[in-house]
């Protein structure tokens, strides 16, 4: 009558002792196939109207061009830079790739991303010079705009409505002002009023109506301390004032889906979106919205910091066998108008002028409302902020959590914004080799 | 001669006595040929990259550009970088607070279905369910709902009058809805509580009966002793287990390891580093100090067990 002896005890442990699962291994794509043409792999983040209309657009370029072939590897947001990031680091990136503002520089800076102005299959002269600064870093362009946004504060119409307020006018509103909208847009409604803004990019606008910047040209760290401290006490005032939600309920918003955020469900009245998100956050509030400017220190709105942000890029893997190909589709991606008639404004407005004209008929209501507020702030708009530099890209991750201690009072403003800045800064500097 | 074969002349061997020396290197091939399948992958899968790993703790690697050695640098930024202790903090809150609530619940939980309950396999499979959907991505995603500001555990709350708090988005209460999620996934430390159980034998518990001992006696005194092996296992298992837990804390808090990083465990902190920040370098770092330390728990362990796990042999 054994209970356990120490031999079987250790057994049981050897027992226990799991073989790993196997890692998929790349498929590693040769350099041709057996019919001669090449297949290209190119990968996008997005949702099922982008991949039902690039799957078009990829088919009708094969259509045009037999001999190359199109893998398509579509993917979500949350998801695809943890891809992207393991697909390089094994060598089996995806030829044509997708790529934003964040990330841009990452792998470029890192001489992942091919050289697109020296590819002759691609044509550029359609894009004016703003259009091919924001692609370029470290004198290399490693990226062709889809099109582009701007920053809005989207205003809910119905909320508006309900809480019996007047929609503001954008032409002239400062902060001041949005905090009493926000905080009688509570009142009325009995919501929480405005949703917080809580992006790298907000704290960029933010940055620049004071006369500083996220990021200069020659890839530092821009700001002072007491520019983002000043950023953080503004959405602490936002919350102790009742114009926005506690922040365990802003907690749960930042890392929500689109559709269940407090915006398209109408919790809150006003919130900072891309113009790009008209569509999906009217579709899912059920309600007109109104864009409106980001509200300014000084109510001119020349001094709102507003700018164009490319809303995406196309770029190729520097490894890519096929660079030749890859520019080839890339050229008829951002150059060709019946591309241009399927896809519309999904990937942000074109700037060329031949595909703006080409899809002027099939704009929706919310494109044009998009496209005028995009137009009426361009004469405001000031130079557009440098391309965050190599290893920026999770310096916004950095940002909301220190923003978030601010409003759950672990931390006061100004030690926030110093630990920003400082995870900032050790960022891009342990990204230097 | 193939493997099948092997093992049958094995099975004639054993009983046909005396063994030579070219039959025990016949049973070494077969055994070899038995093994193959687990030694190849432990050494592609396992050993070689933990050996990469070593080498790229040592360098700045960034998984695009070639790797430059660096030196003890990534180790020496590691020691100054709050996030690290942090995230070090919270995994070792998780493993401490964590492990012995999971056991404890599971030795409870097993010890009521010893009792001789009519319908056993069912209850065993019911309590040993969340084990197996603990870890998984659906259950986090559930969790997350049923404990969100407006989710299912503060709906009952409310019913009697309490405001709950946003169990997962608030800093105070967020580690402890995943520790509770730990706990929850009793499962297979319970099977194993419940298999230990069985194998001590009833006569002991009639004698101390006999001789007057109570409940909490007999407990003392017999069923701990006796399962102390049982106990000492899970207790490893376990604790090497709640290291290296990654998915809650990925899934609840959307990978960010928020709020305010009281949720950021150290594997989430350390592929953040490596896969988010390009920090490949310092995230092997990273990987081989949690190995260092979870060696040292468990030496620690296997050491203490010299003095209260009790072997009957």
């Amino acid at each position: 009558m054994t209970t356990l002896t120490r031999r079987s005890a250790l057994a049981l442990f050897a027992g226990t002792a799991a073989v790993g699962a196997l890692s998929a291994c790349g498929t590693g794509a040769g350099s041709k196939n057996a019919d001669g043409s090449v297949t290209l792999r190119v990968s996008w983040w997005g949702n099922d109207v982008r991949n039902n209309q690039t799957q078009q657009v990829i088919d009708a370029f094969q259509q045009a061009h037999p001999n190359i072939k199109i893998q398509a590897e579509p993917g979500v947001w949350s998801g695809y830079w943890d891809k992207l990031a393991t697909q390089t680091a094994a060598n089996d990136a995806p030829d044509v790739i997708q790529m934003d503002l964040a990330y841009i520089a990452e792998y470029g800076g890192r001489g992942a991303l091919l050289d697109l102005s020296k590819q002759s299959q691609l044509d550029l002269s359609a894009f004016d010079q703003n259009t091919i600064k924001a692609g370029q870093y470290n004198g290399k362009l490693n990226g062709i705009s889809t099109g582009q946004n701007a920053l809005a504060v989207f205003a809910n119409v119905n909320v508006f409505k309900k809480a019996g307020v007047a929609i503001p006018d954008d032409s002239k509103w400062t902060w001041d002002d949005y905090l009493r909208t926000a905080q009688a847009l509570a009142a009325g409604a009995g919501n929480y009023g405005s949703s917080y803004g809580l992006t790298d990019q907000s704290l960029s606008i933010w940055l620049r109506q004071r006369g500083e910047q996220l990021y200069t040209q020659d890839g530092q760290t821009g700001f002072t301390v007491d520019g983002v401290a000043s950023y953080m006490a503004f959405q602490k005032k936002l919350m102790d004032a009742n114009a926005a939600p506690p922040a365990s309920v802003a907690q749960e918003d930042i890392g929500a889906p689109v559709e269940q955020t407090l915006a398209a469900t109408n919790k809150t009245g006003l919130s900072f979106w891309w113009t790009n998100q008209l569509a999906p956050l009217t579709k899912a509030s059920g309600s007109d919205i109104k864009l409106l400017r980001v509200p300014s220190q000084d109510g001119n709105p020349k001094d709102d910091g507003l700018f164009y942000k490319p809303s995406m890029y196309w770029s190729a893997s520097s490894r890519s066998k096929h660079a030749a190909e890859a520019a080839t589709f890339i050229d008829y991606l951002v150059n060709n108008t019946d591309v241009a008639k399927i896809i519309t404004t999904e990937r942000g407005f074109s700037t060329s002028q031949k595909i703006q004209d080409a899809i002027k008929p099939l704009l929706t209501p919310t494109d044009k409302s998009a496209l005028d507020f995009l137009s009426e702030i361009k004469p405001e708009l000031g130079e557009p902020p440098a391309v965050p530099p190599t290893g920026s890209s999770k310096a916004a991750d950095s940002l909301g959590r220190h923003t978030t201690d601010v409003l759950f009072g672990r931390a006061s403003a100004q030690d926030a914004a110093a630990a920003f800045k400082s995870d900032a800064d050790n960022m891009i500097k342990s990204a230097k080799k | 001669m193939s493997a099948l074969a092997e093992l049958g002349s094995l099975g004639k061997k054993s009983r046909g006595g005396r063994p030579n020396v070219k039959r025990t290197y016949k049973d070494n091939r077969a055994a070899m040929v038995f093994l193959a399948p687990w030694i190849v992958g432990l050494v592609a899968i396992t050993v070689g990259p933990m050996l990469i790993s070593l080498y790229l703790s040592f360098t700045d690697y960034n998984l695009i550009q070639d790797p430059n050695w660096i030196g003890t640098d990534n180790f020496t930024r590691m020691m100054q970088d709050d996030r690290f202790w942090n995230s070090l903090r919270v995994t070792l809150t998780y493993v401490i607070v964590g492990v012995p609530l999971q056991l404890g619940l599971a030795l409870a939980v097993a010890m009521a279905l010893d009792k001789g309950l009519k319908g056993l396999p069912f209850y065993r499979s019911v309590f040993y369910l969340p084990s197996l959907l603990g870890s998984s991505v659906a259950v986090a995603i559930l969790w997350k709902q049923m404990f969100g500001t407006s989710g299912l555990v503060n709906q009952l709350l409310a019913m009697v009058g309490i405001t709950g708090p946003g169990w997962i988005s608030d800093p105070s209460t967020a580690l402890g809805s995943i520790i509770l999620l730990h706990v929850w996934t009793f499962g297979s430390p319970m099977i194993i509580f419940l298999a230990g159980l069985r194998q001590i034998p009833g006569m002991y518990y009639e004698a101390a009966a006999v001789d007057g001992a109570g409940r909490a006696t007999r407990f003392l005194k017999i069923t701990l002793p006796l399962l102390s092996p049982i106990i000492f296992f899970n207790l490893v298992l376990q604790i090497i287990g709640a290291f290296q837990s990654f998915t809650q804390a990925f899934i609840v808090s959307g990978g960010t390891g928020g709020p305010s990083d009281s949720t950021m465990f150290f594997t989430l902190y350390l592929y953040q580093r490596g896969f988010g920040q390009f920090d490949m370098g310092y995230a092997s770092a990273m990987a081989w100090v949690l190995l260092v330390i979870v060696g040292v728990f468990t030496a620690i362990n296997f050491y203490a067990s010299k003095f209260w796990v009790f072997y009957d042999d």
